[in-house]
């Protein structure tokens, strides 16, 4: 029998003023037809993605408040349902990176690529539910994408989050997107880079 | 501790022989919860307890049972009280029977077994020490009424009881099963009323001595008192031990005789008294001693005991490395402790103990998983749950059998058949008395989703605890009045029973606990989908390989279903355990139940988040009992059994964790909501998302396609027949669901509750991006099930959000429904203006987002985000149109939202043979559809400051936008030449404006959406021009003039209309003087300036002249002048503005010299700018009275530098017999023809170029060329440029190189390459390049050939000619012969005299008035006045002085002296000799040299007349203060008389004998006169 394993059912980038920056959705198993679709609309996933943006407020205030939070990291923001939960991560300069996961996205043999020793860890993970950490090297890969997407000259941050406040445009860059896509893709619990 | 209540228990035993606990306890009870305990632990703070509840059980009980309802605490008062059903058997917990379900008896029967701790140490001991309970306390209660009893039995038998309850040796040296089970023991004396023992006195006043040698003390002083020690004393004396360490457990109490049954009551007062008498204060002493006793000993062995754990536990974490650990049996032992600390109230720890068990289990379970093998360590866990796989095996079963018999009715019956069991997990699903977890993990028979369940359900309910919830306080209140009233009736009790305190919960912890289930709700639904899977492949072996490939789906429909509700029941419980009335939820928005009436508006968030407190009460009251509220009908689930409150109080409005418990639990409704949506998706029953016109997403292209209309349409996805059967309500045990599933209608009533019932929690927790994201869930829904009305409103409220943060798709797509539903509804207003404009506008918007970044990005990757696709959009823009014309106001809407990248394309157009122009204005459209519009209009605007200049171009008729790049030809016959730019564009279709307005000042340029937006244009050659020019001649008596030359170029004029109006501020224009120079004249003509002309034919021209005035002196004047002429072609208009200098360019200046008969001015004339003049011709005209001579004109025309004025010097005498008038025309007028070298060279360079350029292919553009290299010559040339141009006769073009050409002319370069690929600006700059290299010097004209004829101007300056009243002459003769020694000096004219000599002279004196031209004093001076007559006939009297200094001349004669000229007459102007007058002299030269003559002086005597000294005949002085000047010409001036030493010969002597040294004159000569005379 087949273990269903979390995979990436989303994976959001939004911007300082709380506007869509980047949005990639991903398939998941769906064993009832035994192909991969996306659990939710696109619709839906962007109302997902901008219902998390309540508990990153929250969550951030209270880390000014308590002085922590220099990691940004933010767990655990949401349980959509019982497949579906959004994890978060805001960099310093507030933007936002959110991670839906689904529970039962893969089949641990499905994929056949895997090694051994992942898909153990993946299995581990099917087990035990997801971790605080196992979120960590998605935000870190998608950090570092972030991050070299600015370091883009040609890449204006203030056309995406404008001074103003208000609204923003989204990233059209083709390698951002191709990294997002990579990061979604290939990741499985117990993947500690990306 | 922040809870006043815990329900913390330990179990107190009491061994009552002597049935005196029913005297005790009425006082015992009411002080029962232990309070304010304070425990050292051994390795971290002190731990205060706040209230302990003590469990006062009889010896010999079986603690189950006891525990247990059955069984009644007492005798007497037990059996009957209904309320002790709810106490459960174990130890307090029982926040789990929300349902209201008690745990079944036969399940407490079957677990008594293993529960029941060894009765009186006999029982075997189980292995594993942390499932007793016992008691931490036993307490012995003896009665014993007098010491012969105590001798006699009492002693015994409390020695047997301590023999065999006390352990053998207690302490430190028990071993630790013994330890675990730690208990202190204590004695206490009840001494009832009207017994021996009562009337004993207490011994130490009441207080009880701890130490042993305090015991010795009091007991002896009682001995002296008593003669006999008192009960207690022997007691203590008998049972304490009496080590030094020892603790004193033995205590009386003494029961008031009011608090004794009668029945029980001693009828016998023992015969000797003591006269002791217990106070009040006595008794209160002695229970709280009792009290305080309690707590130490309790604390004691609760401090035993937890030593005990803690080092075992570490024993076996130690062991964890080893083989054959078993986490099951660890967890068994370290959750003792949790128990231990619970028992005691320290929840938090036990909380603590439980994480980390948790934890653990997680550790293990990763390690296995990592490991491959369960085997592997820390022990095996089941692979599945028994229940669930009976219950996947059923829901198989039931479907297998729909699948077969499509019978449905068989299906339910199944259902209800097992409807028993079922319940359980449909309630409370988690609960840790469902079932026999410790057993079964004690039994190493756990699978991992119990184990799981049973650590959530305790922690849970240890957080409940925490959190105060009112379910667990509701209990322990409950139980407090149980034991309360357990009280003998009758009985006063002692102590007041403690007031039930305002509780209030914890909403922090109440939310914690939402938070864990809301991490737990997703882990343990995998671990029930492995469960099962594993439980089904046990079940079918031989299916395993099978089962490894695919799925059945099947199967995973059950386990879906399983899934699901199992996490709906455990969000439904969590959030009933989580109500609490100290969260306001504002009222529902919903209509009940059916829905279909107009909602009330959504109360503003503001009043929702702080209501009142009476707000929130009221609230409530409305919503009735149940908080959470629930749906009527529908919402059976997780009810309370009684409503809460009633004896409570109020609810607290606590700020505390409000927003976080309201946060979670609106996400746990969420979470519900997700749930059951998922599960109605099978059924196809969506939540309208799926419907939703996704632009971007093909497929669901077709608006039409769905049916809206309709609400019982099913919406898309029809369901192919195997899903069909898939979907199954098999397994889905939670009722609600199962309702809620069970048909479309109760489907979405519960989608619709349970979204609002998060949206209001959200709302309370103001989350505002949930809050909207749900009211988008909810206006999805509505539209989705056809109710507009709602949706709208829905729709109004969320869309604005998405907008402003700028999730375009969400907005997009709402728009497009919100638009729908305002159709639907027939809001045209709003369906054109709100809903249409922003869709089209967004749509428009994510368009040229997906242009942008189609550029950025090649197509064919996947991109991740969706743009809109054109079908779901079209129509709409259609829709905008027609219903736009249906209203009556104009709907504006900006450019930019539909359109991008407009930009103007090319250079300007111009049309052959007229006077016309075309722009290309290119843009994109960025609608989906086409549409026609029907006027498009653009203007353009000079920047200029010099009055606004705007030319609208208009396109030709209607033109079709398509999507996509448009370009429109924009035409206009207007022309002005200037650069412009775009300003703004309108596009009109129907009613719709869309209009473009460029932003005064552009904040940053990206920001302007019109590209390239400057326009030049230009006057070609052949168009119709207009030329002002400043007349060349010019009067200076008179207005300025300026001259417009109207030349029509190429156009047949069929009739024109000229209109010129000032352009400087200041200037008038006297229209009402203009004339039209030339044949032609006009045809009608207005004083305002507006001319109006027949036909003109091509190519001719025609001038008008027109004065104009200033107000202030300006250099130049500008004129505007409008155009307006028909051809055959049409009409045309053309502005032009044109400035022209009026300052002269020349100055004159003159000075007269008066003469007795004539008058000599000589006129300066001088540049008056830095360009050199050519003076051509000067000419003083005569004039009545005066006429001019001039000498010799000269050859050449004088040229005039800066510095080098010309002078002309005029001679001007009085027309002979010409006489004064009043209308004689005194005033000469100087002419100058003159031209200014600047001039002359602007327009050689003109002249050159426009000749030059004619014969290349660019003289379209001579006029524009010449414009810009005049300016530059103008402003290129300097003084010294001028002045070396005019000497040297030609013109060095250098200067002209230095300009860069290229940039000269803006407006045409772009876009445009229309020769050979090179800009027209280009060739324009090669050219001038081009024709300087070939012309390096321009030869001046020569001035005087007359081949050039120079257009020179002239001036006519009027020159007055000053009245001067009286002109004297004095002059001074020598008198003839003159005596000299020289003789009379004929060369010079020089006279020479000797000094000292005696010269007779005469003073001349004559005068004339002819200059006297003012005019008559009646006329001028006094119109009316014949007071004043004119000077001229008045008689004036002058004097005259001769002076001269003392050290030249020495004068005789009548030096000074008066005269009177008489009143002229018109042949008495001059003096005739009789009237002039000779004065003789005698002057005598004082000095050698060259002497001026004496000057004379002439003035005129003014004041009346006896002043005069010697006046000859005037008496008529005149009076008249304003008589003219008079001018004395003293012909003598400049002369001089040269005066010589009279000496003939001289002799001296040379030696320095003379006076001061020097030479002595000896004798000296005098020449000797003949005729003079010397005076010596």
């Amino acid at each position: 029998m087949a273990t269903a394993i979390p995979s990436i059912a989303c994976l959001g980038v939004i911007g300082r003023n709380n506007n869509p920056l980047h949005i990639s959705i991903f398939t998941s198993y769906d064993p009832a037809t035994n192909s991969f679709v996306p659990v939710r609309t696109a619709l839906q996933f962007s109302l997902l993605l901008s219902s998390t943006l309540d508990v990153f407020e929250l969550r951030a205030r209270h880390n000014a408040a308590g002085g922590v939070g220099l990691s940004g990291d933010f767990g655990l923001l949401h349980a959509v349902d019982e497949r579906l939960a959004a994890y978060g991560f805001e960099t310093n300069t507030g933007t936002k990176f959110v991670v839906i996961v689904d529970m039962r996205g893969r089949r641990i043999d499905g994929n056949a690529v895997m090694a051994a020793g992942e898909k153990r860890a993946a299995a581990a993970a099917g087990a035990v539910g997801l971790r605080e950490g196992e979120m960590k090297p998605v935000f870190k890969a998608m950090q570092n994408a972030y991050i070299k997407l600015l370091q883009n000259p040609f890449f204006d941050p203030d056309e995406h989050s404008p001074p103003s406040g208000r609204g923003g445009r989204r990233i059209t860059s083709r390698k951002f997107e191709g990294d997002m896509r990579r990061i979604g893709e290939s990741w499985t619990p117990g993947v500690t880079n990306l | 501790m922040e809870q006043p209540f815990s329900s913390s228990k330990v179990t107190v035993e009491y061994f009552d022989p002597h049935d005196v606990y029913k005297l005790l306890a009425p006082g015992l009870i009411p002080r029962l919860p232990l309070r304010d305990l304070h425990w050292q632990s051994h390795a971290g703070p002190v731990r205060s307890i706040h209230t302990l509840h003590a469990e006062l059980v009889p010896a010999g009980t079986d603690y189950s049972a006891v525990l247990s309802p059955g069984i009644p605490l007492n005798p007497k008062a037990g059996g009957s009280n209904p309320a002790e059903t709810s106490v459960a058997r174990d130890d307090g917990f029982q926040t789990a029977i929300v349902g209201g379900r008690a745990p079944s008896t036969d399940q407490i029967e079957s677990i008594g077994a293993t529960l029941r701790p060894p009765n009186a140490g006999k029982e075997r001991r189980h292995q594993i020490p942390g499932l007793r309970r016992t008691p931490y306390l036993k307490v012995l209660l003896v009665r014993c009424d007098d010491n012969e009893t105590y001798k006699s039995s009492a002693r015994a038998e409390i020695r047997e009881w301590i023999k065999t309850n006390t352990p053998a040796s207690h302490g430190k040296q028990g071993s630790s099963a013994e330890n675990h089970d730690a208990f202190e023991w204590l004695i206490v004396h009840v001494v009832i009323p009207n017994t021996v023992a009562a009337t004993q006195p207490r011994v130490s006043g009441g207080k009880a001595p701890d130490s042993s040698s305090d015991l010795t003390k009091s007991s002896s002083t009682s001995f002296f008192r008593g003669g006999a020690s008192t009960l207690l004393d022997k007691m203590r004396s008998d049972f304490n031990s009496s080590s030094k360490s020892a603790v004193d457990r033995v205590r009386q109490i003494r029961i008031g005789i009011n608090d004794v049954p009668y029945d029980l009551l001693p009828r016998v007062v023992p015969a000797v008294p003591t006269g002791y008498q217990e106070t009040e204060q006595d008794s209160e002493n002695a229970w709280a001693d009792l009290i305080v006793k309690f707590k130490e000993l309790i604390l004691s062995s609760f401090d035993t005991r937890v030593r005990q754990y803690e080092e075992d536990i570490k024993e076996r974490e130690g062991k964890r490395g080893l083989p054959g650990w078993n986490f099951c049996t660890f967890f068994i032992l370290k959750e003792g402790l949790a128990r231990g600390f619970e028992s005691v109230g320290l929840v938090e720890d036990a909380l603590v103990v439980y994480d980390e068990l948790s934890v653990g289990l997680d550790a293990i379970i990763h390690e296995q998983a990592i490991a491959g093998s369960a085997e592997a360590h820390g022990g095996a866990l089941l692979d599945y749950t028994e229940e669930l796989k009976k219950l996947a095996q059923r829901a198989l079963n039931q479907v297998d059998r729909g699948r077969m018999e499509f019978d449905d009715e068989e299906a339910v019956d199944l259902q209800s058949g097992e409807r028993g069991q079922a319940d359980n997990f449909d309630k409370i699903p988690i609960s840790p008395t469902k079932k026999p977890y410790r057993e079964l993990i004690l039994a190493n028979n756990v699978s991992l989703f119990d184990f799981r369940c049973y650590i959530f359900a305790r922690q849970i309910s240890l957080l409940l605890r925490l959190g105060n919830a009112w379910s667990t306080r509701e209990e322990l209140l409950a139980k407090l009045k149980e034991q309360q009233e357990l009280v003998p009736r009758g009985v006063a009790p002692r102590a007041p029973p403690p007031k039930p305190t305002d509780e209030s919960e914890n909403l922090s912890q109440l939310a914690e606990i939402c938070r864990r289930a809301l991490e737990f709700v997703p882990s343990v639904s995998l671990l029930i989908s492995r469960d099962i899977v594993a439980a089904l492949a046990s079940a079918r072996p031989d299916e395993d390989s099978r089962q490894q490939d695919s799925v059945d789906p099947v199967l995973s429909e059950v386990i879906d279903n399983i899934v699901a509700s199992f996490a709906f029941s455990v969000a439904q419980q969590i959030l009933a355990q989580t109500s609490t009335k100290a969260l306001p939820i504002p009222p529902s928005t919903l209509a009940p139940a059916d829905g279909h009436e107009p909602k009330a508006s959504i109360p503003e968030p503001k009043t929702m988040m702080h209501p009142a407190r009476t707000t929130s009460l009221h609230i409530r009251s409305q919503t009735g009992q149940g908080l959470p509220p629930r749906s009527p009908g529908v919402f059976p689930g997780p009810g309370r059994s009684s409503s809460p409150d009633n004896g409570v109080g109020d609810a607290f409005y606590l700020k505390t964790g409000l927003e976080e418990l309201a946060a979670r639990r609106a996400e746990l409704y969420t979470l519900s909501r997700n749930i059951l949506d998922e599960c109605g998706k099978k059924r196809g029953w969506t939540d309208g998302w799926a419907s939703v016109p996704i632009v971007g997403e093909t497929g669901i292209a077709d608006m039409e396609d769905v049916s809206l209309d309709d609400s019982d349409a099913k919406p898309a996805q029809p369901p192919n027949p195997d899903a069909a059967l898939q979907v199954s309500v098999a397994g889905v045990d939670n009722e609600l669901l199962r309702t809620a599933l069970d048909n479309k209608d109760d489907f979405y009533r519960l989608y619709e509750t349970l979204t609002d019932k998060a949206l209001r929690h959200y709302t309370v927790a103001s989350y505002h991006n949930s809050v909207e994201a749900n009211m988008a869930d909810l206006a999805v829904l509505k539209f989705h099930l056809g109710e507009y009305q709602d949706a709208a409103f829905f729709f109004y409220r969320c869309i604005p959000f998405f907008g402003e943060s700028g999730w375009s798709l969400l907005e997009l797509s709402m728009l497009i429904m919100y638009a729908r539903c305002l159709k639907e509804l027939r809001k045209l207003d709003d369906y054109v203006s709100k809903a249409l404009r922003q869709l089209l506008s967004k749509a428009a918007g994510a368009e040229r987002d997906r242009l942008q970044q189609k550029s950025v990005v090649r197509i064919g990757l996947m991109s991740g985000t969706k743009f809109p696709e054109a079908s779901a959009i079209s129509g709409f823009l259609g829709d905008m149109l027609t219903v736009s014309k249906s209203l009556d106001k104009e709907v504006r809407i900006p450019l930019v939202n539909f359109f991008c990248d407009v930009e103007l394309e090319g250079t300007t157009a111009y049309d052959d043979g007229q006077d016309s122009f075309s722009l290309t204005l290119s843009l994109r459209s960025l609608l989906v559809d086409e549409f026609e519009a029907q006027k498009i209009s653009m203007r353009i605007t000079s920047p200029a400051a010099s009055g606004s200049r705007e030319i609208w171009l208009q396109t030709k008729g209607p033109v079709t936008i398509k999507p996509g790049r448009n370009k429109i030809g924009l035409q206009s016959s207007v022309l002005m030449a200037g650069d412009y730019q775009v300003d703004q564009i309108r596009l009109s279709a129907s009613n719709v404006l869309l209009h473009y307005e460029r932003d005064v000042q552009p904040v940053d340029r990206s920001s302007s959406i019109l590209k390239n937006p400057r326009v030049t244009l230009y006057q070609r050659a052949h168009s119709l021009d207009v030329r002002l020019k400043c007349t060349k001649d010019v009067r200076l008596d008179k207005n300025n003039t300026l001259d417009l030359e109207v030349s029509t170029g190429w156009n047949t004029i069929t009739s024109c209309e000229v209109k010129i109006r000032s352009a400087t501020g200041g200037l008038r224009l006297l229209m009402g003087e203009a004339t039209a120079i030339g044949l032609r004249q006009p045809s009608k003509r207005t004083d305002s300036g507006s001319f109006e002309f027949g036909n003109i034919p091509a190519e001719s021209s025609m001038t008008i002249r027109f004065p104009f005035t200033v107000e202030q002196d300006v250099l130049s004047v500008a004129v505007k002048v409008e155009v307006n002429y028909s051809t055959d072609r049409g009409n045309f208009t053309f502005f032009k503005t044109s400035s022209v200098p009026i300052s002269l360019a020349l100055g004159v200046n003159v000075q007269d010299v008066f003469k007795h008969d004539a008058l000599f001015s000589r006129f300066t004339v001088s540049t008056a700018s830095s360009s050199p003049l050519r003076l051509f011709k000067s000419e003083l005209q005569g004039s009545d009275l005066f006429e001019s001579h001039f000498g010799v004109p000269p050859s050449r025309p004088i040229l005039v530098f800066p510095k080098q004025p010309a002078s002309l010097l005029y001679k001007i005498t009085r027309k002979p017999g010409s006489s004064l008038g009043p209308k004689t025309k005194k005033t000469m007028y100087l002419r100058l023809h003159y031209s200014v070298v600047r001039d002359e060279i602007g327009a050689l360079v003109e002249r050159t170029l426009r000749e030059d350029l004619e014969a290349t292919e660019l003289q379209g553009y001579s006029k524009l060329v010449t414009a810009k290299v005049l300016t530059w010559v103008q402003s290129g040339l300097s003084a010294y440029d001028l002045e070396k141009t005019v000497l040297l006769g030609e013109l060095e073009t250098g200067f002209l190189a230095e300009v860069n050409w290229g940039k000269q002319f803006p407006g045409l370069e772009p876009g445009g390459k229309p020769q050979g690929g090179v800009s027209v600006a280009t060739q324009l700059a090669g050219f001038i390049h081009e024709w300087l290299r070939t012309h390096p010097t321009l030869p001046l004209p020569d001035p005087e050939s007359a081949a050039v004829v120079q257009p020179t101007s002239s001036i006519l300056i009027p020159v007055d000619i000053p009245p001067i009243t009286v002109v004297h002459t004095a002059d001074i003769w020598f008198q003839e012969p003159l005596d000299s020694v020289v003789g009379a000096d004929l060369d010079t004219g020089c006279p020479t005299v000797c000094i000292n000599q005696l010269v007779p002279a005469t003073l001349h004196l004559q005068w004339t008035r002819i200059w006297d031209t003012a005019v008559a004093g009646g006329s001028a001076a006094a119109p009316q006045g014949k007071v004043t007559p004119p000077i001229r006939s008045l008689d004036l009297e002058f004097s005259y002085e001769l002076t001269a200094p003392p050290d030249t001349w020495l004068l005789g004669g009548r030096r000074k002296g008066h005269f009177v000229i008489p009143a002229a007459t018109s042949d008495n102007l001059s003096s005739t000799p009789d009237t002039e007058a000779d004065i003789p002299l005698l002057l005598i030269p004082l000095r050698e040299g060259w002497l001026p003559y004496p000057s004379v002086e002439i003035r005129e005597v003014r004041g009346s007349g006896a002043a005069g000294e010697a006046a000859d005949g005037g008496g008529s002085a005149s009076t008249a203060a304003n008589h003219g000047h008079c001018e004395t010409d003293c012909r003598n001036l400049g002369e001089t008389v040269h005066v010589i030493a009279d000496r003939a010969k001289v002799t001296l002597s040379l030696d320095a004998s003379g006076p001061g040294g020097g030479p002595l004159v000896l004798e000296s000569e005098r020449s000797g006169l003949s005729g003079g005379r010397v005076v010596v």
